[in-house]
C-alpha cells in the first residue's frame, strides 16, 4: 500500500448506506471494521495519540453531563493546561484527565490492568478484564452492565472500562473512548433496569463513536501532514520535539513547551504564533491571555 | 434623618430603582430580625411599592447564596436552604477539625457549588471582598485547595473543594450537594466527624 496521507486522508471511510439500513448489530460490525482500518494506518499519517485526546475530551463532556455538570470542551482544556504543578484539577478536570491517562496507556503492554485500574475511582474490587475473543460489542456491554451494576454511582469506572474491554478485544495497543462518548443517562438508567439492553446501547454508542472517530482520523491525518511538512520551516531547536506534542494532546499552553523543551516564555509563545501564521496549529481559545494551541 | 434623599426626585426613574433596591437591600443586611414595612419605607420613595421593590431584589440575589424571606410583615436575608444546611453543619459541628464561622461555611458552600472559583467570583457572588485569610483559614483545614489558574489576566488562582471537604461533610462525591431549590427534608448526613 503506498504511503500517501493526504490521498488517503482526502476519502474519509464512511458507513455505507445499505449499512446503516441494517440492523443495529451490524451497522455497528460495519462502523468498528472500518475505524478498526482507520486506526491501523501508519504513525506517519495518522496522530493516533492525539485522535485519542481528542476522543478523551467528548467522552469527558459526556461523563461529565452524566454527572449533572456543564463543562464546556473550553471549560476543560482550561482545568488541564491552566493548571500549576501541585494544585488540584477541579472536578471537571479530574474526568478529562481520567479519559486522557486512560487512553494513553498502552494495553499491549504488561501492567495494563494494574495501570488502568489505579486511575479510576474504585481501585479496589474491580473484575478482570476480558482478554482478546468473543465479539467485541458483546463483551464491551458485559463489562459495562457489571460495572454499573457493582459501582452505580461511579459511571466512568464503567465506561471507560468497557470501552478498555472493546479496544483488548479488537486488539489495539490503547483504548479509544467511543461508548463512553455516546451513552446518555437515559441509556444507563435502561441498562440499570435490565442490563439484556445493555447490548444494543454498545451498539448504538459504537456506531455513533467510530463514524465520529472516521471523520477525525481523516481530518487530523490532514492537518497533522500539513504540520510535518512544515516543520522544517521553523528552525528552532527542540521543534521536533514540539511538534510530537502537538501530534499527541489536545491542547498545548506555551508555558508546557517551555517546560518541556527548555525555552524561554518568549520563545514557547513566538513559537506557537509562528505556527499559527504557518497554519499548522490553532489558537483555541480566542483569548488574549492565556492561550492554547492544537492542531 | 437630616439631609438624607428619601425620594432622590433629581434622579430619573430608571435610576432612582435601583438605589432604592440597594437602599433596602442594605437594611435587610444589617438587620438581624425581620425588618417590618414601615422600616423600609422610610428609605425608598413615597411612591415606590416596597413589594416591587423585594420582588426585583429578589431577582437580584438569585446568583447569591442567600434569598429574602418574607416573615410576618417583615423581611430578612436569608441563607438559601442548600447553602443553609451546608453552613449549618459548619457551625453546628462539635469536633475539633472543623472549625467554621457561619461565613466561612458559606464561601466554603460558594466554593462547593461554583468550583473552580476565584476570589473575583466569590466577590460576584457575595458583593464583597473576600479576605485572604479567610481562604487561607479553608485551605489549613484542608477543605479548600488551589486548582486551576483562571485565564484571566495575571492567572490568578482558583479554589476547589477537597476529598477532605467530602468526608467532613459525609458527602461521597460533590453530585451529593444538596440541589439549591430541592427537597428541603433532603436526606443529609451531618455526622461531619472529619478525621479523614
Amino acid at each position: 500500500m503506498t504511503h500517501d496521507p493526504v490521498g488517503v486522508a482526502s476519502s474519509v471511510a464512511k458507513l455505507p448506506p445499505w449499512a446503516r439500513a441494517a440492523r443495529p448489530a451490524l451497522t455497528a460490525g460495519v462502523a468498528l471494521a472500518l475505524f478498526d482500518q482507520a486506526l491501523r494506518a501508519p504513525p506517519e499519517a495518522l496522530p493516533a495519540a492525539l485522535l485519542r485526546d481528542r476522543m478523551a475530551m467528548a467522552a469527558a463532556l459526556a461523563t461529565g453531563r452524566l454527572q449533572g455538570r456543564r463543562d464546556t470542551a473550553a471549560d476543560l482544556r482550561d482545568a488541564i493546561c491552566l493548571t500549576h504543578a501541585g494544585d488540584a484539577l477541579g472536578p471537571g478536570g479530574e474526568i478529562l484527565d481520567l479519559w486522557s491517562r486512560a487512553a494513553r496507556i498502552r494495553l499491549d503492554l504488561s501492567g495494563a490492568a494494574m495501570r488502568l485500574a489505579r486511575l479510576l475511582p474504585v481501585p479496589e474490587g474491580l473484575g478482570p478484564l476480558p482478554g482478546r475473543g468473543g465479539c467485541p460489542l458483546r463483551v464491551a456491554a458485559g463489562v459495562l452492565a457489571a460495572d454499573l451494576m457493582a459501582f452505580p454511582d461511579q459511571e466512568s469506572v464503567a465506561l471507560v472500562r468497557a470501552d478498555a474491554a472493546l479496544a483488548g478485544v479488537c486488539g489495539w495497543s490503547g483504548m479509544v473512548p467511543l461508548i463512553g462518548a455516546h451513552l446518555t443517562r437515559r441509556d444507563l438508567q435502561a441498562i440499570a433496569e435490565d442490563s439484556t439492553v445493555a447490548e444494543e446501547k454498545v451498539q448504538r454508542a459504537v456506531t455513533d463513536g467510530c463514524t465520529a472517530g472516521l471523520q477525525l482520523a481523516a481530518t487530523l491525518t490532514r492537518r497533522a501532514a500539513h504540520l510535518r511538512a512544515v516543520a522544517p520551516k521553523l528552525r528552532m531547536k527542540g521543534s521536533d520535539a514540539a511538534v510530537d506534542l502537538f501530534l499527541q494532546h489536545d491542547a498545548l499552553s506555551p508555558r508546557l513547551l517551555r517546560d518541556r523543551l527548555t525555552l524561554t516564555d518568549r520563545a514557547a509563545r513566538r513559537f506557537c504564533d509562528r505556527l499559527v501564521t504557518l497554519e499548522a496549529v490553532r489558537e483555541v481559545t480566542g483569548r488574549a491571555t492565556s492561550r492554547l494551541y492544537g492542531l | 434623618m437630616e439631609g438624607f434623599d428619601r425620594d432622590l426626585e433629581d434622579l430619573p426613574a430608571a435610576e432612582r430603582w435601583p438605589i432604592w433596591m440597594r437602599r433596602i437591600e442594605a437594611v435587610l443586611f444589617a438587620s438581624a430580625t425581620p425588618v417590618p414595612r414601615e422600616d423600609l419605607a422610610r428609605v425608598v420613595g413615597q411612591v415606590a411599592s416596597i413589594d416591587l421593590l423585594i420582588e426585583d431584589l429578589s431577582l437580584d440575589l438569585a446568583e447569591r447564596p442567600y434569598e429574602i424571606a418574607r416573615v410576618a410583615d417583615g423581611w430578612m436575608l436569608r441563607s438559601r436552604l442548600a447553602y443553609a444546611a451546608v453552613i449549618r453543619a459548619a457551625a453546628d459541628v462539635a469536633d475539633q477539625t472543623v472549625d467554621l464561622t457561619e461565613f466561612e461555611g458559606a464561601v466554603l458552600a460558594a466554593v462547593a457549588y461554583h468550583q473552580p472559583l476565584t476570589r473575583d467570583g466569590m466577590r460576584d457572588i457575595f458583593g464583597r471582598e473576600i479576605g485572604r485569610d479567610l481562604i487561607a483559614r479553608l485551605r489549613h483545614q484542608g477543605l479548600v485547595t488551589t486548582g486551576p489558574r483562571s485565564p484571566r489576566p495575571g492567572a490568578p488562582h482558583t479554589y476547589v473543594t477537597t476529598a477532605r471537604f467530602l468526608h467532613c461533610f459525609g458527602l461521597q462525591s460533590l453530585r451529593d450537594l444538596p440541589d439549591p431549590g430541592s427537597d428541603p427534608e433532603a436526606d443529609l448526613d451531618w455526622d461531619a466527624t472529619g478525621g479523614g
